[in-house]
């Protein structure tokens, strides 16, 4: 079986302008049937355009986009939105300001009255809270509850594949979670295929089976969350996700140099961007470390002066130099309350493998 | 309490002095020396109203199909010569409607070129060879009438599906609808208030015209208020179908209002519009019809006033002609530096002065507008009969001339007719312009230091010029083109451009009327091009 019988979604070294600007160009991806992929990536690096061109708002340069063994979209024809069977949740929630909530999420060419959509219809509105707002238009009520209309409205014609733009962006952190597991049941319940772009890495960690991190037009490393985070594929990804640091380190006689002692237990990635911005000398590596694993440690010879502190509620997070000029950052928790220029003792807690780029 | 009045009463004073014509109408209808509405009901008056309705009914309808449908092609399909559509489609607006009935009822009448060439071509030699629809007809009006009248449906609606979000359009699509059910379901009922306020006001424009009914001899509200006035010498009676008529312009204006009101909730941010390139047969169906509108209702009415130009430019007199100009030149500039005056210091008070009461007489400033200028004209005369006789002794007292009085007094009162009837328009313009500068604006350049006088030169002006200049240009043109109020209160032997086109076609001579036709137009086409820019633009 090729991997393209596999795949639900396949994007191919897809090549898209909008006026003068190149937004995505050799853009390759593929997401299996039932799947949540997650596109993570800084503001202005394609999440959106993408979205809209696999929805077939944005025409294409070169590449194609299949769906089902069948080609939607490439350079010679375009199968138009309205045939795609597909949804979307838009950023700005585009709720139709002359329809109440109600016909908002009816909104369909599709009849309304099989006994399943109801159900469905039933189980979203209940779920996330649409109940008493069915009678409202949308200028009534508030961001966060477009929002929930937006997605209602996307998911109740149970599309073949459902393209979800920030979607919990408005919601405050009391629903958010709450939002985001009802959806996420939903999905899986109703065997829906989805791939939602948002910048938020909460979202992308809690709610998907796959996140693409996005840079430059293309996919840096498409990998569920825990490899992600844990074993990202390049240098950007290890410092997009999540809360770390890099440090330059030597590999000498087998072994990683770092000012913070010598280690065995590392491994090496190439990455030809971080070469060829970085001018890494021969040996020479950086290596990546998360806040939480420079713990303070009072026992510890290795000392270092307390420059910055940032008050995190239940932690701090403490910039730290040590003696050779270094910087570290560290995650302590609250009750380790140091101020700034006070010695402290730094311990290195790593019980992994360290994850070092050339 | 004393500051209350302090405040309000001078505000409502000079609001109330705007609405003289609608209170003398007012007063004049329970004065009248007999009732003559049991005659009116059993003569003319049916006849007048079942003209307006259809005559209104039949112009909204078709300037809803020709400008909402260029406005949606204009603004969602690219198509070869779409740029130069954009600025053009409202240029049929430059055209005065009595001007373009004047050159169809030349071009289409029996004698006219187009049924000469047909009975030459097929050899016919009378009418009744043949059929050809009589253009002086109620549906020659409203064929006609629509032709120049549909650029205030094109904009309001081009207005709305520019403004209408991409990602709403979008969300439809991808919900399964295609373009034409998108429009259907989508963007016509979001449009829809901007829709109908662009048919109420081809609906009032339509009421309110005098040249070209009186021309087409379709008895209309507006025609008959002229009628009973000037022909039976009933002021009383003409008052009693004014009343009548201004409830009815009342009517819609609140129709107008609320969904003004309406729109505010339908509007969307600005977003860039995604445009379907059109090909083949739709192309060339967009093209043909988009061009056969501008070429109906702009230039084959230039052409024909060209050719007839060409025809006369040996004959004609040059002094009448700038003596023509030099008098619509006067009330237009007059009209326009009174009615910016006026707006500033209007618009000035409502904006430090901000309160309900002052709000609510505010809007009296925006109903003149839509009174029809023969009923204007009755509002302004009836008080200025006293005034006439009070300014005669006045000046033969006083300044020793008798002869010029009337001159100066039936001057006076036509250009304070057009102040009264185009003050709504830099007021709305300053007015809007305003609102969107905060007032803490002005708290942050008082704070600075800057004196009133300061604020005003170096803060206001700077943002409501253009807000200025175009209500300015849009006034001149309106007076300059601008018909029943000057037929009826100019001076005797008193001629406007406009009057003059009137006079020569009322007596057949409308190749006579070319030149001065033409200077209203070229005049008219600078604002329409501005107007359209403007909402292209924002």
């Amino acid at each position: 079986m090729s991997p393209r019988e596999n795949d639900y979604l396949v994007i191919e070294n897809l090549k898209v302008v909008l006026g003068k600007n190149l937004v995505l160009n050799s853009f390759n991806m593929q997401i299996k049937h039932q799947e949540i992929v997650s596109l993570l990536g800084s503001s202005g690096c394609g999440k959106t355009t993408l979205l809209k061109t696999i929805a077939g708002f944005l025409p294409i340069e070169s590449g194609q986009i299949i769906l089902k063994d069948k080609v939607l979209q490439n350079v010679t024809k375009s199968t138009p939105p309205f045939k795609r069977e597909m949804s979307m949740v838009f950023q700005d929630y585009a709720l139709f300001p002359h329809l109440n909530i109600m016909d908002n999420i009816r909104f369909s060419r599709k009849g309304f009255s099989s006994p399943s959509k109801m159900e469905l219809f039933e189980d979203l509105v209940v779920g996330l809270g649409l109940k008493k707002l069915l009678k409202k238009f949308p200028n009534e009520i508030s961001g966060g509850q477009q929002q929930r209309v937006a997605i209602a409205r996307a998911i109740i014609n149970k599309p073949k594949f459902l393209l979800l733009d920030e979607p919990f962006a408005s919601q405050d952190l009391e629903l958010k979670e709450k939002v985001m597991d009802i959806v996420h049941a939903i999905l899986k319940r109703k065997q829906i295929t989805c791939l939602i772009a948002t910048h938020d890495q909460e979202v992308a960690l809690k709610f998907s089976d796959k996140i693409g991190v996005m840079r430059e037009e293309k996919i840096e490393q498409l990998d569920t969350p825990f490899n992600v985070f844990h074993h990202p594929s390049t240098y950007f990804t290890a410092n997009f996700i999540g809360e770390g640091f890099f440090l330059k380190g030597d590999i000498q006689d087998g072994l990683l140099i770092t000012p913070l002692g010598k280690f065995s237990n590392y491994k090496i990635i190439s990455d030809e961007k971080l070469r060829s911005e970085k001018r890494l000398k021969k040996g020479e590596v950086f290596f990546f470390l998360r806040f939480n694993e420079i713990k303070i440690d009072s026992f510890s010879g290795i000392k270092a002066v307390v420059l910055k502190k940032y008050f995190k509620g239940d932690s701090f997070i403490y910039k730290l130099e040590l003696s050779k000029g270094v910087q570290v950052m560290s995650l302590t928790p609250y009750q380790e309350n140091f101020s700034l220029n006070e010695e402290v003792g730094v311990r290195f807690d790593l019980n992994k493998q360290i994850i070092c780029f050339q | 309490m004393a500051k209350f009045f302090k405040i309000n009463l001078p505000f409502s004073l000079v609001s109330l002095f705007f609405s003289i014509p609608i209170i003398a109408i007012v007063f004049m209808v329970f004065e009248a020396e007999e009732n003559i509405w049991p005659h009116l009901f059993q003569t003319v008056f049916p006849i007048y109203l079942k003209n307006s309705i259809f005559l209104m009914g039949g112009v909204a309808f078709f300037a809803f199909v020709f400008g909402v449908s260029s406005a949606w092609i204009i603004t969602r399909y690219d198509f070869p010569t779409k740029k130069t559509l954009v600025w053009t489609a409202p240029l049929p607006f430059a055209f005065p409607a009595y001007i373009i009935f004047y050159i169809y009822t030349d071009l289409l009448e029996y004698s006219g070129p187009v049924q000469s060439f047909i009975r030459h071509f097929f050899n016919w030699q009378s009418p009744s060879d043949y059929w050809f629809p009589e253009i002086r007809s109620l549906l020659g009006a409203i064929i006609l009438f629509s032709l120049v009248l549909y650029p205030y449906v094109y904009l309001m609606a081009r207005k709305a599906f520019l403004e209408q979000a991409q990602s709403i359009l979008e969300a439809s699509e991808i919900l399964g609808l295609n373009r034409l059910q998108t429009f259907y379901r989508i963007s016509l009922p979001l449009a829809r208030p901007s829709i109908v306020v662009g048919i109420i006001l081809v609906m009032m424009e339509t009421l309110s015209d005098f040249g070209a009914v009186e021309f087409f001899s379709i008895s209309t509200l507006s025609l008959g208020v002229y009628n009973v006035w000037l022909n039976m010498n009933n002021l009383g009676g003409a008052a009693q179908i004014a009343l009548f008529t201004l409830g009815v312009v009342f009517l819609l204006i609140a129709l107008e209002r609320f969904q003004r009101k309406q729109q505010k909730q339908m509007q969307n941010e600005n977003s860039v519009k995604r445009v379907s390139r059109l090909r083949g047969f739709k192309m060339i169906l967009a093209i043909v019809f988009n061009w056969s509108l501008i070429a109906l209702g702009f230039v084959v009415p230039l052409l024909v006033l060209l050719k007839y130009a060409l025809a006369q430019y040996r004959s004609v007199q040059l002094n009448d002609l700038f003596s023509l100009m030099q008098n619509s030149f006067f009330l237009s500039t007059s009209a326009v530096s009174l009615t910016v005056l006026a707006s500033l210091l209007v618009c000035y008070y409502v904006r430090f002065h901000q309160n309900v009461f002052i709000k609510t007489f505010s809007r009296l400033f925006y109903l003149n507008y839509a009174i029809p200028g023969t009923i204007m004209a009755i509002g302004i005369m009836i008080p200025f009969n006293f005034f006439y006789d009070w300014s005669i002794d006045f000046l033969e007292k006083y300044l020793f001339f008798s002869s010029q009085a009337f001159i100066y007094t039936s001057l006076i009162s036509l250009i304070l007719a057009y102040v009264m009837r185009f003050v709504s328009i830099p007021v709305g313009s300053i007015d809007s312009s305003f609102k969107k500068t905060s007032t803490n604006l002005d708290a942050s350049a008082s704070l600075l230091g800057l004196s009133n006088f300061a604020i005003f030169t170096k803060l206001h002006y700077p943002l409501i010029k253009k807000a200025i200049l175009t209500a300015a240009l849009i006034v001149f043109v309106d007076t300059m083109k601008e018909l029943p109020m000057a037929l009826i209160l100019r001076p005797f032997n008193f001629e406007t451009l406009a009057t003059s086109v009137y006079s020569f076609a009322n007596n057949e001579l409308i190749e006579k009327s070319a030149f001065p036709a033409l200077f209203i137009v070229f005049v008219g086409i600078l604002p329409t091009i501005l107007l359209s820019r403007n909402i292209s633009e924002s």
